[in-house]
């Protein structure tokens, strides 16, 4: 028996490998809460939430069906990202750590801290992603990338219990080489030329990698949060020059478009956006990006270990 | 005031607060992946400060500093921007500049909302208009377009010895409508033209039709106190008649603004009836369904010749003009004299063959010379009916009450522009234009 397999921390960080990669997570990682804490803002780090935090395990979920992404923006904004499964590991995850090891254990909520407007995480679970090396940084507005899934969808879960931690990822798969060809004859990659709202800058060093990223991040959150939308609807109603602008404000198909949006809690948001991720060669040309070739791997995999 | 912060602290610090916040996110290289702490902190203020952090950096209350940053945030957001989704995917990327940046028809302004608050058509009717489809999505200019792309050769207009085919009819349109985009013609808004029987005017009315405006259409040697209250109930943006008009052959340029909606206004015409003079708003549908009427009540196809004396401002001109253009066949202009309301189609073998179509405004034809037609048209309505007894055109209904003849239907007017209060007769009134 290898000291590894002896490690009771070791084997606890093996079954939590093996709960989230059953409930349908793809990526696993965990970094100590102490790291987190050094670089997140004061206050928003792991122990704001649970002061006894040892640990921070990420999650990452895949996203879409190629036929998703080949579709239209409409249908993306709907269904283009897998929040639902992020809540059914993670969620799961904390409720498995205290039922299996009795560690007090805490799914991060992912939502905005509601002392400060609705621009600010309670958490960076995207700090915690890359610490815990399954993801890195893009020129995508900071968007996480993996090599081998492409796009993730992440979720954290704080424990107190002090588990082996990761380390961040070796390489960064962004820019991709054809990213970096385009860079050199437009000045712009594919993420920063095609962002409806012109959100993304940067440059790349002499040898393709990033040298800056900047993101308009105000400008971002025009299409893929909306948050002000509703207090900007009801206030234009109040200002309205006539009877029927206030009635297309109030009530046309703009208003009633973002209400069901709200009110059904359609992929728990009020706007998404993917033209970025939609140019992106790692997110449509990872080996393991698309989902059902994910799958196929994962039990081709499984069945060989049996 | 939250927070005791004021307007000018907000103007003051807003800038600040927003730079120091998330709102701008600026990294260099991959500091954190690779743990390098020195470059961590070296650019802590690009990925962006605390509230709490910036309240310290700048004096202020921490709740001062939330209450300024949401409210900068708020004032800088862009609610419209989200409709640029709408036209992206399933092959489609944004470019920048690609027209996604102003999307939705432009606003009109105060003034070409008075020329809507002039229309007032029946919904009965409308219903009944859209069902028989007597009114569709055609406009006066995209049939100049569509001549254009069909038979660019072929020729659309003739004036004495000048020949104008229909691929430079429609340069010259657009070259026409760009220079009145630069002299400022919005969409909605009046331009007034000279209508004489050239075909400088007929290129002015289809640059205005391709801009969305509405042309105000009057009659040349019009008495000076005349045009001045036409121009007063109008209140043109540009006024043309002062301009003496020169087309372009050159290629026009490549963008041009959104063109006018079928249901649009498009003309206004001057109908004089002993007082002031009124004017008589039409939409494309309006015109549009007069033409197909006629068109099809006298079998006129794309190898007739239509020739038409008289100011394009008058019934038989404009109707000669506007079969023209839904039909195909060539107009022939003959001068502006009024001596002669008529128009000739000769070329297949319709029901005019040579005969001369004689227009009258009063719907009684007891007299009129061997072979010719009676067409009852007038300013508020085109196209009503024709022949003595009267038949009613297609899309049009007659009504005899108490010795007065009334009409409406498809090609009637939209309303009087100017009047107040709303003229007692017309489109107010159930669609009912009443003779007299």
């Amino acid at each position: 028996m290898t000291a590894q397999a002896d490690n009771p921390m070791e084997q606890a960080k093996a079954a939590i490998k093996a709960y989230v990669l059953s409930r349908g997570a793809v990526a696993v990682g965990i970094i100590d809460a102490d790291t987190v804490e050094r670089i997140a803002p004061p206050g928003f780090g792991p122990k704001a939430l649970l002061p006894q935090a040892r640990s921070v395990i990420a999650i990452g979920v895949p996203g879409c069906t190629r036929g998703t992404w080949r579709s239209t923006a409409k249908v993306m904004t709907f269904i283009g990202n897998s929040v639902g499964p992020i809540y059914r590991a993670a969620f799961g995850l904390s409720f498995f750590l205290e039922q299996t090891y009795g560690q007090p254990s805490l799914f991060v909520p992912p939502h905005i801290d509601p002392e400060y407007g609705n621009r600010i995480p309670l958490q960076s679970l995207k700090l915690h992603a890359e610490l815990a090396g399954i993801g890195a940084r893009s020129l995508a507005g900071d968007i996480l990338l993996h090599p081998e899934f492409g796009l993730l969808y992440y979720g954290s879960v704080l424990t107190e219990m002090d588990l082996p931690p990761d380390r961040p990822m070796d390489s960064n798969p962004c820019p991709s080489p054809a990213c970096v060809k385009l860079y050199r004859a437009e000045g712009q990659t594919p993420c920063q030329k095609f962002c409806p709202v012109e959100c993304l800058s940067g440059s790349l060093d002499e040898a393709g990698q990033i040298d800056e990223m900047v993101c308009d991040m105000y400008r971002c959150a025009e299409m893929c949060q909306r948050y002000e939308t509703m207090g900007d609807l009801i206030h234009d109603g109040i200002v309205a020059p006539t009877e029927l602008d206030r009635e297309e404000i109030l009530y046309g198909a703009e208003a009633q478009g973002f209400l069901y949006r709200v009110t059904s809690g359609i992929g728990a948001t009020h706007a998404q956006c993917f033209e970025c991720m939609r140019a992106c060669p790692v997110v449509t040309g990872a080996p393991l990006a698309d989902p059902i070739r994910m799958g196929e791997a994962k039990r081709k995999a499984a069945k060989a270990k049996a | 005031m939250p927070h005791g912060v004021t307007e000018r602290m907000i103007r003051t610090y807003a800038p600040a607060i927003f730079e120091l916040g998330l709102n701008i996110q600026r990294r260099k290289g991959d500091a954190v992946r690779k743990l390098d702490w020195a470059a961590i902190a070296a650019q802590r203020d690009g990925t962006g400060r605390t509230d709490a952090e910036i309240a310290e950096r700048l004096g202020l209350a921490e709740e001062q500093v939330t209450f300024i940053r949401v409210v900068a945030e708020r004032r800088v957001f862009r609610r419209d921007q989200y409709r640029k989704l709408f036209g992206l995917g399933a092959g489609k990327r944004y470019r920048a500049g690609d027209g996604l940046a102003a999307p939705g028809l432009p606003e009109l302004d105060a003034e070409a909302m008075l020329v809507r608050q002039a229309m007032h058509f029946d919904p009965e009717q409308v219903a009944h208009f859209a069902a028989e489809g007597l009114w569709g999505g055609e406009t006066l200019e995209g049939w100049v377009r569509a001549r254009a792309k069909a038979d660019p050769q072929r020729v659309a207009l003739k004036a004495g010895s000048v020949s104008i085919d229909w691929q430079t009819l429609d340069r010259r349109v657009s070259h026409r409508a760009a220079r009145l985009a630069e002299a400022g013609l919005e969409r909605g808004r009046v331009a007034s033209v000279e209508a004489t029987a050239a075909p400088e005017a007929v290129v002015a009315w289809l640059a205005i039709a391709r801009l969305g405006a509405v042309a105000l259409l009057l009659p040349p040697g019009q008495a000076m106190l005349e045009r001045r209250l036409c121009l007063a109930k109008a209140r043109p943006q540009i006024d043309l008649t002062a301009t003496p008009l020169a087309d372009s052959d050159a290629e026009p340029p490549l963008i041009l603004p959104r063109s006018g909606l079928a249901s649009d206004p498009v003309a206004l015409l001057v109908a004089e009836g002993g007082g002031e003079p009124k004017l008589a708003l039409h939409t494309h549908q309006t015109l549009a369904a007069a033409a197909r009427a006629l068109a099809g009540a006298l079998t006129i196809g794309s190898g007739d010749t239509i020739t038409a004396s008289g100011s394009l401002a008058q019934p038989p001109a404009l109707l000669a003009l506007l079969l023209a253009l839904a039909t195909g066949a060539r107009l022939d202009l003959a001068g502006d004299t009024q001596s002669s309301w008529h128009l000739t189609a000769a070329g297949e073998a319709g029901v005019l063959g040579q005969a001369r179509l004689v227009v009258v405004g009063p719907p009684s034809f007891e007299s009129l010379p061997a072979g010719a037609i009676g067409l009852w048209g007038r300013p508020e309505a085109l196209a009503i009916a024709l022949g003595h007894p009267l038949v009613a055109l297609p899309g049009m209904t007659l009504r005899q009450e108490g010795g007065v003849i009334s009409a409406r239907g498809a090609c009637g007017f939209a309303g009087w522009l100017g009047e107040m209060p709303a003229a007692p007769v017309g489109p107010a009134d159930g669609g009912w234009i009443a003779h007299g």
